[in-house]
């Protein structure tokens, strides 16, 4: 393993860890907010109403939050930061591996970027 | 049930996942669905969307250290990814059409398996085998450090550990789990790279394969944030727990006695699949 390679882990490793950070402090805020102004609320989740509810997309999310003091919102926000965490190891791991001059890896780190995106394009 | 009541039983499910999770190498997932969809009768849609954001949070965080400490072998586990990944779609689009009781099923015979996996006893390889022409070409080694000495290994088969990456990709994608069990035995057994190198690249893997389908998951309104917040909370505090209790507790009986709870929760599952109830 090059010296390149560890500078590459040190910064995979931050990105990792500070997504997570900013995804936990979002889910704290928001669900702390939620409780307490819907704490005593009944909640089911027997039946799957799936893209009946806004919490599905963007719009939806943001709505919410301009809308009411909406907790929920802000923590489904915060679970998006968690799942853009992995997606910008990748893009990371492109930048380093292009700094290696290592195409065949910047080759295979793009393609794992691009079905990543493709998914995210399909939801 | 009040939303007090509720998101403090997930929390604390998802902090006995997480702790679970880090004390004996079966995923929060293989706890998160289950605990939800049997004991809280919560849809196993919902209990899938909550499991995903489990197990990208418990892999985002242990990869982290992981990776500081050089253990994960980043080349193996990027040109891997392109596998589970494309396999995480493929499974993701199966789990919109099966039926829910077809997936409870499933979900109870991979239980059982990593069940008799996690139970088993761990031999530390001594050689590793040839590496193949094409792995040497992509540079997918290392030198693995222990107490014992540096240890340079290499992998091979790299064909075979593809193509059943693709499989553990598709069976995360489906069910919701990290699906670490197959991801170890095909770089370990089949890749032979070394155990604990394997250990955690399959860990660094399992969050951006969580990612291919979670996105798709989250499109179609499977993330419920009321659940999500309280697992992501939970699993993480679980784990950073079950980190510091890990070299303080018997790690192989614990094992033997939660494998044995497992394979009890899979019969259930699958059971209760049959029956249509799930």
């Amino acid at each position: 393993m090059t010296a390149d390679d560890h500078q590459l882990e040190k910064l995979i490793s931050l990105t990792l860890r500070s997504g997570v950070a900013v995804a936990v402090a979002l889910g704290v805020v928001g669900g702390v907010m939620f409780l307490s102004h819907h704490g005593t609320d009944r909640m089911d989740f027997s039946t799957f109403l799936g893209e009946e509810l806004p919490y599905s997309t963007l719009g939806g999310i943001a709505q919410r939050i301009a809308g009411a003091n909406e907790g929920l919102s802000i923590a489904q926000i915060g679970v998006l930061c968690l799942l853009m965490t992995p997606i910008s190891r990748v893009a990371l791991s492109i930048v380093g591996f292009l700094r290696e001059r290592d195409w065949i890896f910047t080759a295979i780190s793009a393609t794992v970027l691009a079905i990543l995106l493709f998914s995210l394009s399909m939801g | 049930m009040p939303a007090f009541e509720l998101t403090f039983i997930v929390l604390g499910i998802a902090v006995l996942a997480g702790l679970v999770g880090s004390l004996t190498g079966l995923g929060g997932g293989v706890i998160v669905t289950p605990a939800l969809s049997l004991f809280l009768g919560v849809d196993i849609r919902y209990a899938i969307g909550a499991s995903l954001v489990s197990l990208i949070a418990t892999s985002s965080g242990a990869a982290a250290t992981y990776v500081r400490d050089g253990l994960t072998n980043i080349r193996i586990g990027m040109f891997l990814e392109l596998a589970t990944t494309v396999g995480a779609i493929c499974g993701a689009m199966l789990a919109g059409v099966l039926p829910t009781s077809t997936l409870a099923i499933v979900f109870g015979g991979v239980l059982l398996y990593s069940a008799w996996q996690a139970s088993g006893t761990r031999r530390e390889r001594t050689k590793s085998p040839e590496p193949a022409p094409f792995a040497r070409k992509l540079k997918l080694s290392g030198v693995y450090h222990s107490e014992a000495g540096d240890t340079p290994y290499a992998a091979s088969h790299p064909g075979w550990g593809f193509g059943m990456m693709y499989g553990a990709g598709v069976l995360s994608g489906l069910l919701g789990i990290g699906s670490g069990a197959f991801k170890v035995i095909a770089l370990d057994r089949v890749m032979g790279v070394p155990f604990k190198v394997s250990t955690a690249t399959s860990n660094f893997m399992i969050g951006v394969t969580g990612v291919a389908s979670a996105a798709i998951y989250f499109g179609r309104g499977y993330i419920h944030p009321a659940l999500a917040f309280p697992v992501m909370l939970g699993v993480l505090g679980g784990s950073t727990l079950g980190a510091f209790l890990l070299p303080r507790l018997p790690v192989k009986q614990l094992r033997r006695g939660f494998a044995i709870v497992v394979a009890v929760v899979a019969v259930e599952m699958i059971v209760q699949g049959f029956r249509g109830r799930l």
